[in-house]
């Protein structure tokens, strides 16, 4: 049975807002299929995660709050970023350990946020969307959606029901691509290796697309293959399932 | 000597744990029990009532996880047989380092059984044995049973116990075994009896906790090993060979009776 | 002082694994083989899958009481005819050590793998008084022969191929070229043999102590820790101080899980309980024992809340096995005998933040090792930890933040994050500044500043023209 949800808050992550607005008018239309309406508070900005990573908490901080300040009040809030809902979850109380009042604030949140996927088929249990799609696709794990929050059978799931949709399976889909955040700019040799390393085994497959939840890992995969000029499209898999 | 800093260090040790810590004879009862848990005591109880059937089946999983190992084991009926099986290996090995065929053994009851000195007379091969006379020179005879075990190409021991699940069998050192007999010749031979097979390494631990708990003073003996097949590395491109620096090949022969 | 922990020797020194393909191709070996296999070992165990969190709980209860256990520990010893030496550093270990060796009259020496030896520099000392220490660990051996430290806390000399090896025993042993490992095995086993034999002095380490019974234990394959502990006539074993348990029923899971995590194995072939020598009417085994229980900052790590953790690991590599990082970069990199996600998270502590802070921001905190980790050691929360401290200083441990600028910009974002309308106004003069670093259509192809790192290798997508938030402002809404 579907839980009846009338509407849900998006929060878009800064990335997909600024770099690949489609992914998220694609989460819209499709929500706007399901019957369910979507809200998008304005006032939205960073969850903070960029700062935490790099150790800079207290300015992680100030965004934490200004982010809980604007979603608290949210019935549900949605995400196509399973590192951002695991910055939310898992480190908001890490953030506010020290502070009660903001620590239960921060749990309030943590406790109704999801990632786009995790959202579909765990909370709605809706494995078809009645998206349509045509190619090969193979799907990249990324580590904080995969390991943090246990999200990796929800999205093959989704794509596994996508009408024209091919879906194989890379070698080590789960094996970290290089992105890390700054880790990227501040060590890019190391990063390179290990999108090579990602990119081979997306070639390995023969698949015309691949597919991930999280933009950051997008970004680096297409970075690469884009400059390699390999033909394969990256995409969000909110654009893979929007209507 | 340098002079040794155990209280200070102790003390930063306690003090790094925090003034939250508690009395310190609450945590030294709590952090080693007196009796063993209820878990143990249904392990030692099974240990206990075990029949031969049961153990027969543990030689069955022994043989099975000994296989992968590079590990053999061979049942036999009586310490005659085990001393036929040791006589035949004798013969179609080759010493390692030089032509000279001999043996070391430790001196134990089981091992004295097997008669090997009379066995292998026909071969004419020399069984020494780490016995020890306690009013002779100790250091002489250390350093003649160094060079025998050095000179001999096969090693037999008794064991303890012996775990099935891991091909393990384990040795404390008693008097007049000597440590090396299972680690210089380049064949090890472990003689055991079909009661010394446990399961597995909890049963294991469970056992050896109770006698250590019920043996006045060092129960585990000054040196225990757990031997679980023959010497191997894989520090060379990830190959496995067998024979690094212990014993090439292994052999646990199995007493019925 | 040649600095091991240079940004300029991380980088150079992980280039040139990077680009190295036979080490490359050796250590997907190594992660390929071990990776997968020790996982599923996880699951085959009786326990279930809470058994990473049950083996934590032990050692978590053990460091807890870790003065009692040293205490008991040493008592035992001492009562079984050993010696316990307690070094606060790594210059008291070292001189006790090299105390004994000249109260012995030792010449030579064998040792059995010990990172912490590593750690405290024993070989060069010993060295410097001239005795000659044999390294006997079949990798540790090859390493020492070809005068390069180890790069996996394992397997030694993963990064050198058959053929490296072959070239190397042909040079230093006069044995044929001949790149076959059971050769090459066997020509060190002789070479060895003899070392073993004439040795004044066995060196070891210790996997995990047991206090309640008064033993240091060892693991192995290969039989030359067994040989360096009962051949020559005196035994010195180094112990990290964290390497102990209570109880004999501890070693069932964390032996179990030991062997698991490092080679996949259910248990390591050689397993010793060493309490003291032998007495002397034995006929074999060391006449004098030392144990030497090393603190070296350690104590600095069990007062730290966010850092405690980190003394529950058995030192198995299984980390090592799944770091996409270590994957690349490989040991040498680390420049500290602890590589991969431990070496990020123990070398800072250990030798200092802000001098190894490459080794824990070089990290992409993908999460892999805290599943890896048979003890469920949370190893990215400890680098995010170490990272705070580098980013805004900390007192406790001397680190003083790595970049006010970056500071700065993140203090600047933080503002920007808080004031909607100058975030949106930001992002609109972004999407019209990257016209400058890019062509009008198609990708950006270059970056300024630091963020040229990126651009190097790769693309980057540009900001839209049409964000989602302008976009959302302009839809209709369904009815």
């Amino acid at each position: 049975m579907m839980p009846v949800f009338s509407k849900v808050t998006l929060f878009v992550q800064c990335m997909v807002d600024a770099m690949a607005p489609d992914a998220a008018m694609g989460m819209v239309r499709l929500f706007d299929r399901l019957g369910i309406g979507t809200g998008f508070p304005e006032d939205q900005t960073c969850c903070g995660q960029p700062a935490f990573n790099a150790g800079y908490r207290t300015a992680s901080r100030k965004s934490a709050m200004h982010f809980i300040q604007v979603f608290e009040n949210a019935e549900c809030i949605v995400c196509p970023s399973g590192s951002c809902v695991a910055m939310v979850r898992h480190h908001y109380p890490e953030l506010f350990a020290g502070d009660l009042h903001w620590l239960e604030r921060a749990e309030k949140v943590g406790g109704k946020i999801f990632e786009l996927t995790e959202f579909l088929v765990d909370v709605l249990h809706i494995s078809d969307v009645g998206a349509a799609y045509q190619g090969i696709v193979t799907y990249h794990d990324s580590c904080h959606l995969l390991r943090t929050l246990g999200v990796g059978p929800q999205p093959r799931e989704l794509l596994s029901h996508v009408r024209g949709l091919t879906l194989v399976e890379m070698v080590q889909s789960d094996r970290c691509c290089g992105f890390g955040g700054s880790f990227s700019i501040k060590y890019p040799a190391i990063s390179t290796a290990l999108v090579a390393d990602k990119i081979d085994r997306i070639l390995e497959t023969g698949a015309d697309t691949v597919v991930g939840c999280d933009m950051g890992c997008l970004l680096n995969i297409e970075g690469y293959l884009t400059r390699m000029g390999h033909p394969v499209k990256v995409k969000h898999i909110a654009e893979v399932l929007a209507p | 000597m340098t002079q040794n800093h155990r209280a200070s260090f102790i003390n930063r040790v306690r003090q790094s744990l925090g003034p939250d810590i508690g009395p310190a004879d609450v945590r030294q009862a709590r952090i080693f029990p007196q009796t063993s848990d209820a878990v143990t005591q249904n392990l030692l109880q099974t240990v206990q009532s075990r029949t031969t059937q049961e153990r027969e089946t543990l030689l069955t999983v022994l043989m099975d996880q000994a296989l992968p190992l590079n590990l053999h084991v061979t049942p036999v009926a009586d310490p005659a047989e085990a001393a036929q099986q040791i006589a035949a290996l004798v013969r179609q090995k080759n010493p390692e380092w030089g032509e000279k065929k001999a043996l070391i053994r430790w001196s134990h009851p089981l091992l004295d059984a097997l008669e090997l000195e009379s066995v292998l007379a026909d071969q004419h091969i020399p069984v020494h044995i780490t016995a020890m006379d306690p009013h002779a020179d100790l250091q002489k005879q250390r350093q003649v049973i160094r060079e025998k075990t050095i000179d001999s190409f096969m090693g037999i021991t008794a064991a303890d116990y012996c775990v099935a699940d891991t091909a393990t069998i384990v040795m404390k050192t008693y008097p007049h075994q000597g440590r090396a007999v299972s680690l210089l010749p380049a064949v090890h031979v472990a003689v055991i009896t079909l009661d010394q097979i446990l399961t597995n390494l909890t049963e294991l631990y469970a056992v050896l906790d109770d006698y250590e708990k019920n043996t006045p003073k060092n129960g585990l003996t000054h040196h225990m090993v757990f031997i679980s097949g023959p010497s191997k590395t894989a520090d060379i491109e990830l190959t496995m060979v067998h024979g690094a620096h212990g014993p090439k090949e292994m052999h646990i022969f199995v007493v019925r009776a | 002082m040649d600095d091991p922990f240079t940004t300029e020797k991380y980088t150079a020194k992980s280039r040139q694994a990077i680009s190295d393909k036979r080490l490359q191709g050796a250590l997907a070996g190594v992660q390929g083989r071990l990776g997968p296999a020790t996982q599923k070992m996880y699951t085959s165990q009786p326990e279930g899958a809470g058994i990473r969190q049950q083996a934590h709980e032990i050692r978590q209860r053990c460091i807890e009481n870790l003065d009692i256990l040293l205490e008991t520990l040493a008592d035992k010893v001492a009562e079984n005819g050993g010696q316990v030496f307690f070094a606060r550093n790594a210059a008291e270990a070292v001189s006790y050590c090299l105390a004994v060796a000249k109260k012995h009259g030792v010449r030579t020496v064998v040792k059995g793998k010990s990172m912490v030896t590593e750690e405290v520099g024993l070989n060069q000392a010993l060295q410097g008084e001239g005795i000659d220490v044999a390294e006997t660990d079949l990798g540790e051996y090859i390493i020492q022969l070809a005068g390069e430290k180890p790069s996996h806390i394992i397997a030694p000399a993963i990064h050198k191929t058959k053929e490296q090896v072959a070239q190397l025993f042909a040079e230093k042993l006069g044995i044929d070229y001949t790149p076959d490992p059971g050769v090459l095995t066997q020509a060190a086993r002789a070479a060895l043999r003899e070392k073993f034999l004439a040795a004044d002095m066995g060196i070891t380490g210790c996997n995990l102590a047991c206090a309640q019974t008064g033993h240091i234990t060892t693991v192995s394959n290969e039989g030359n820790i067994r040989m360096s502990s009962t051949l020559p006539r005196v035994h010195v074993a180094f112990m990290g101080m964290e390497r102990v348990v209570a109880t004999l029923k501890d070693h069932d899971i964390l032996f179990r899980l030991l062997s698991s995590g490092a080679a996949a194995q259910k248990l390591g072939g050689y397993v010793s309980y060493v309490g003291g020598p032998g007495p002397a009417d034995y006929p074999d085994g060391a006449e004098a024992f030392h144990l030497i229980i090393i603190d070296n900052g350690r104590s600095r790590m069990l007062a730290d809340p966010a850092f405690r953790e980190m003394l529950c690991c058995i030192r198995c590599s299984a980390c090592l096995n799944v770091c996409p990082v270590y994957g690349k970069i490989g040991g040498h990199a680390y420049g500290s005998p602890y590589s991969g996600p431990v070496g990020a998270v123990v070398t800072p502590l250990l030798a200092g933040l802000n001098r190894a802070q490459d080794l824990c921001f070089g990290e992409t905190l993908c999460g892999a090792c805290k599943q890896a980790c048979p003890v469920d050691i949370d190893l990215p929360r400890m680098l995010w930890e170490l990272r705070f401290r580098l980013a805004e200083g900390d007192e406790t441990w001397g680190a003083a933040p790595v970049s006010r600028p970056e500071k700065y910009a993140m203090d600047a974002f933080a503002w920007l994050t808080c004031h909607p309308a100058a975030y949106r106004a930001a992002l609109f003069s972004a999407s019209r500044m990257q016209t400058l670093v890019g062509a009008k259509e198609g990708p950006i192809r270059q970056l300024p500043g630091p963020l040229a790192g990126w651009t190097r290798s790769r693309n980057l997508r540009k900001i839209s023209s049409r964000p989602f938030r302008s976009q959302w402002k302009s839809r209709k809404q369904p009815d």
